[in-house]
């Protein structure tokens, strides 16, 4: 789907989002629910990152998905580049404006504002990194992001053998000999293996089950723990445009009228934090072996696909009815980023965000919290973003 | 307790395209373990990979099946069976947790049919949820257990009545040795990674002189890293200070990850320095570890010492080369002494020594007739003349020993040539280069074409060819696949005798070629020393296409029958992209079909 050119005269209508020198997630969706944006909004939408000078990638990957969500109903989303040079030269080196183009499946002058392209014709590359600095980390760090381990990476998922590819590629990716001597030193645990084999395996076996999915962004990077860092991670996120987790298991009660393909220990006891717009309703317990039915809203199907042996997929008689752990894969997934890594999942689908962390509560009895909102004024995306942050010590 | 006990290989190997054979000095080495663990005579049965193709870690649910397969239910009180699981030729990347949880779960399956069972697994130091769904299969009531051996040689029982693994001995390197040289000694994996290129190339930055090789570490970082790791230690164990390693790179850009990894994995400071470097963003005190790239004349090495020294760094006596020109190593092995202002330093080589075959450019025949030195990592697909020709003139040439043409004459074929070069020879002389080249075309062929594939090598089961296909698998971590065809097979395949190939089709390369038409995700290259007539290659494609494979390209070192066209009938043209060409084919099939009197 092409944007065309002739919807954006003189008199279409401009809604343009300023975004402030740190382009973060928070911010983002800050800024979003105070302009009352929305990715329906039929006019030309203008992200204007003037004044930014640094982005985290899930940000960017976000604005990829709103984007990504806006073009399949032809609806123009484009970009004011950086003021600042060295801004320009970080969404370069992420690969924002490669991604942006395949996404909008656009040429880059499409998608930028008049005054931009010319800029960004003349701005030559920026000049490759030299390894002066004497800590190793910082080193490894800038060289993944050079050898593009870390930043944005986009797949076409048109067919079986293009899923393999994806795999195979980040699988390689994540295995690099640098890579692993970072993780070994400022991951949790001692489980450097375990971000390619467990965390990005089961992030991108996640996205191949998600029917209609023709493209996949996969974001990362790495911030490593300084005394003015926050929240310092390693962050691994994956955007597909296929049909949302809840829409498939919805679509699996409706058919089947049931989606637990696999009976499941009660091993898992969640505590479920819901927040929104709606009245405030109580915390609830819930163990694994909860099954949604027909009757479930979305945030309850969204948290039912964390659960061991939920599914979608039928038990068809054939190969599938051999797969005694269907449904696992998120299940695995937010076991190894909590109890191994002590970081985080977050799911986004549609207007819903699930987060899924340790508990902390001492009288608890949930070994996990999972906190669900909606309705907080965030425009709703398309398909399925999932984002594990795994924390960084010294 | 029974009295001797029977292994159960299972060995498997992920990612890979399809079944190969357990080799004896594998089964030698489970039957050590085992008596390590069991009093009493042990056997192992003969047996074949386990393997899942990367597309298949999909459906992981397989390795449930193989590993229940073939293990009987028996209740022998004089023999005991032991299943020994082997994850360790497995990339860790791909232990995924479905794998280890279906092998988790087989086992248990396993353990309650036959309660008298021992099972042993070797896997990496990883934590997997292999445990998990034993427990959750067996439930707590039973006493069944499986014993884990990590890669670090501690031992764990897993009990299915105990919520813990119980520690039954401790991390044990002399296991972890063995399992690196069964699996491939770290000098081997280096040897085979470390490519020796031919060509004519600059030496340093000399305008005197030109070489003939270059050698090239870049698909070995992770082994020149590791052996730089181990010198490092040693040195910081005698060092009172805080380390740091200086790295120098004049060609090979990758010893900086060398230098980053090592650093990384030591805790300690890392600076690059490369040709010109003022020094300046160097401390001005402290002990530094000197890398180099490669040490010929030792020249840039005093001088990076001075310059070093001169800064207020101290510099380790042992300085780090992963090349050491052999001129210099004289007698030694692997390292040599050096002065520098008085003071001694010893030179040690990561990888061995190297001789580049250095010649002053005023008697180079290459520069005399104006060829100029290149710059090695401008390498084109394909191999020179001066090149090929020098390899095939090394070794004299030999009688045509083996090629299409029943020797019993009942499928005369085409004449073989009386001479030929002695490939076999050349390979093992050159493999490493040939095979790196062979792999670099098959790339150019697919650019444009599908993706990502893993390449698998169809070739003649002949000395020749085994030799550059253990070449082809050393430089990439034993992959990828080679399926070797012998000749009675090619021949049977030129009359179109098919009766055999249909006999063979579950055992050895006959499975290889089965499993690998269930999918189509591998490219699939035939290779050959050399193609006279098209012969071997069209039977090898008659092969492929009675089990339902396409070819992707042909790829002859020689294609001595440039311009032929390669097609069986019905089917489409496989390109044919040979390293070099020497017009000389044989005698056409026709010409064959007139000598025989028209049949």
């Amino acid at each position: 789907m092409q944007p065309s050119e002739a919807g954006v005269d003189n008199s279409t209508v401009v809604r343009e989002i300023p975004l402030g020198e740190s382009v973060d997630l928070q911010h983002l969706k800050d800024v979003f629910r105070q302009r009352g944006i929305r990715s329906d909004d039929d006019a030309l939408t203008l992200i204007d990152f003037r004044g930014s000078r640094t982005f985290d990638v899930v940000a960017l990957l976000w604005v990829l998905a709103m984007m990504g969500t806006r073009i399949t109903s032809d609806r123009l989303t484009r970009f004011r580049l950086p003021v600042v040079s060295a801004a320009l030269d970080l969404l370069r080196r992420d690969r924002f404006f490669e991604a942006a183009c395949q996404v909008a499946q656009a040429p880059l002058p499409m998608l930028l504002h008049l005054e931009d392209v010319k800029r960004v014709n003349d701005h030559g590359p920026a000049a490759a990194g030299t390894w002066t600095s004497g800590d190793p980390s910082d080193q490894i760090v800038q060289h993944l992001r050079k050898k593009r381990v870390f930043g944005l990476s986009l797949y076409r998922l048109d067919n079986a053998d293009a899923r393999t590819a994806m795999m195979r590629e980040e699988l390689g990716r994540w295995s690099d000999p640098l890579a692993l001597a970072l993780f070994s030193q400022h991951l949790k645990g001692t489980a450097e293996w375990d971000v390619a084999r467990v965390v990005v395996h089961e992030i991108l076996a996640n996205v191949q089950e998600h029917p209609n999915a023709s493209t996949a962004v996969v974001a990362s990077d790495m911030v490593l723990p300084r005394h003015d860092v926050p929240r310092a991670a390693l962050t691994i996120a994956v955007w597909d445009d296929g049909d949302s987790i809840v829409e498939t298991l919805r679509r699996g009660l409706v058919g089947r009228g049931d989606v637990r393909v696999a009976a499941a220990p009660a091993t898992d006891t969640f505590r479920i934090r819901r927040e929104g717009t709606n009245a405030p309703v109580a915390d609830e317990l819930r163990t694994s072996d909860w099954t949604p039915d027909v009757a479930s809203d979305d945030r309850d199907l969204l948290m039912a696909s964390l659960l061991p042996g939920i599914s979608s997929k039928a038990d068809d008689g054939g190969a599938r009815s051999r797969d005694r752990l269907l449904g696992c894969g998120l299940y695995f997934l937010y076991h190894h980023v909590i109890d191994v890594f002590q970081g985080s999942l977050d799911i986004y689908v549609g207007a819903i965000r699930l987060t899924v962390e340790a508990e902390q509560e001492p009288d608890s009895s949930a070994q996990y919290l999972v906190t669900i909102r909606e309705g907080l004024g965030i425009p709703k995306i398309r398909g399925n973003l999932v984002v594990a942050r795994l924390p960084t010590h010294g | 307790m029974a009295e001797r006990w029977r292994i159960i290989p299972k060995v498997i190997r992920l990612g890979s395209a399809t079944t190969e054979d357990v080799p004896d000095e594998r089964l030698r080495f489970y039957r050590n373990l085992v008596a390590d663990i069991h009093q009493g005579q042990v056997s192992a049965e003969p047996s074949q990979t386990i393997y899942l193709s990367f597309e298949q870690l999909r459906s992981a649910w397989q390795v449930y099946d193989r590993i229940i397969a073939d293990v009987p239910t028996s209740e022998d009180p004089v023999e005991g069976t032991v299943v020994l699981v082997d994850f360790t030729l497995s990339p860790h990347e791909l232990i995924i947790q479905t794998v280890a949880a279906y092998t988790g779960k087989a086992l248990g399956t396993l353990l309650l049919t036959n309660p008298g069972l021992e099972v042993l697994v070797l896997m990496p130091a990883m934590g997997t949820g292999l445990q998990q769904a034993f427990r959750d299969i067996v439930g707590t009531d039973h006493p069944g257990h499986v014993i884990i051996q990590y890669g670090d040689g501690s031992r764990v029982r897993v009990s299915a009545g105990q919520a813990e693994d119980e520690p039954i001995q401790p991390p044990d390197p002399e296991y972890t040795d063995q399992l690196q040289r069964l699996n491939q000694p770290i000098d081997d994996r280096l040897g085979g990674k470390i490519l020796r290129r031919l060509g004519h190339y600059r030496f340093g930055s000399s305008e005197k002189y030109c070489t003939r090789y270059f050698f090239d570490a870049s698909y070995a970082i992770q082994e020149v890293s590791q052996l730089t790791k181990d010198i490092v230690l040693e040195e910081q164990s005698g060092s009172s200070g805080p380390l740091m390693i200086v790295s120098h790179q004049a060609h090979s850009p990758w010893l900086v990850e060398v230098g980053a990894e090592v650093a990384q994995r030591l805790g300690i400071r890392h600076f690059p320095v490369s040709a010109g470097d003022d020094l300046a963003n160097l401390p001005t005190s402290g002990d530094a570890v000197l890398l180099l790239d490669v040490v010929n004349t030792g020249r840039t090495t005093e001088a990076l010492i001075g310059g070093l020294s001169t800064r207020g760094l101290t510099v380790r006596t042992t300085i780090i080369a992963v090349f050491i020109d052999r001129e210099r190593l004289r007698q030694a092995r692997d390292s040599f002494p050096m002065v520098v202002d008085r003071r001694s330093y010893r030179v040690r080589g990561v990888a061995g020594p190297i001789a580049r075959r250095k010649t002053e450019r005023t008697r180079c025949e290459q520069c005399l007739a104006g060829v100029q030195p290149a710059d090695p990592l401008t390498d084109r697909p394909g191999i020179r003349s001066y090149d090929m020709w020098e390899m095939l003139l090394t070794h004299e040439w030999v009688p045509e020993k083996y090629g299409p043409g029943d020797p019993d004459q009942t499928s005369p074929g085409p004449p073989r040539f009386s001479r030929v070069p002695d490939f076999k020879r050349i390979f093992e002389e050159y493999g490493d280069w040939i095979a790196y080249k062979l792999d670099e075309m098959l790339e150019a062929t697919r650019v444009g074409g599908a993706g990502v594939e893993e390449a698998v090598y169809v070739c003649p089961a002949e000395p020749a060819m085994n030799t550059l296909t253990d070449q082809l698998k050393a430089r990439r971590g034993a992959r990828p696949v080679a399926v070797k065809i012998p000749r009675r097979i090619l021949w049977a395949a030129e009359r179109d005798d098919f009766s055999e190939i249909d006999r063979q089709a579950d055992v050895g390369w006959g499975r290889q070629l089965s499993l690998l038409a269930e999918r189509d995700s591998y490219a699939v290259a035939i290779i050959d020393e050399f193609n006279g007539s098209n012969t071997t290659a069209l039977s090898m494609l008659k092969i492929l296409r009675r089990f339902g494979i396409t070819a992707l390209a042909y790829l002859p070192v020689i294609n001595r029958n440039p311009g032929s066209v390669l097609r069986l009938a019905g089917g489409p043209e496989v390109p044919i992209r040979p390293l070099y060409e020497i017009p000389s084919p044989r005698l056409s099939e026709l010409d064959v079909a007139d000598a025989a009197g028209g049949r």
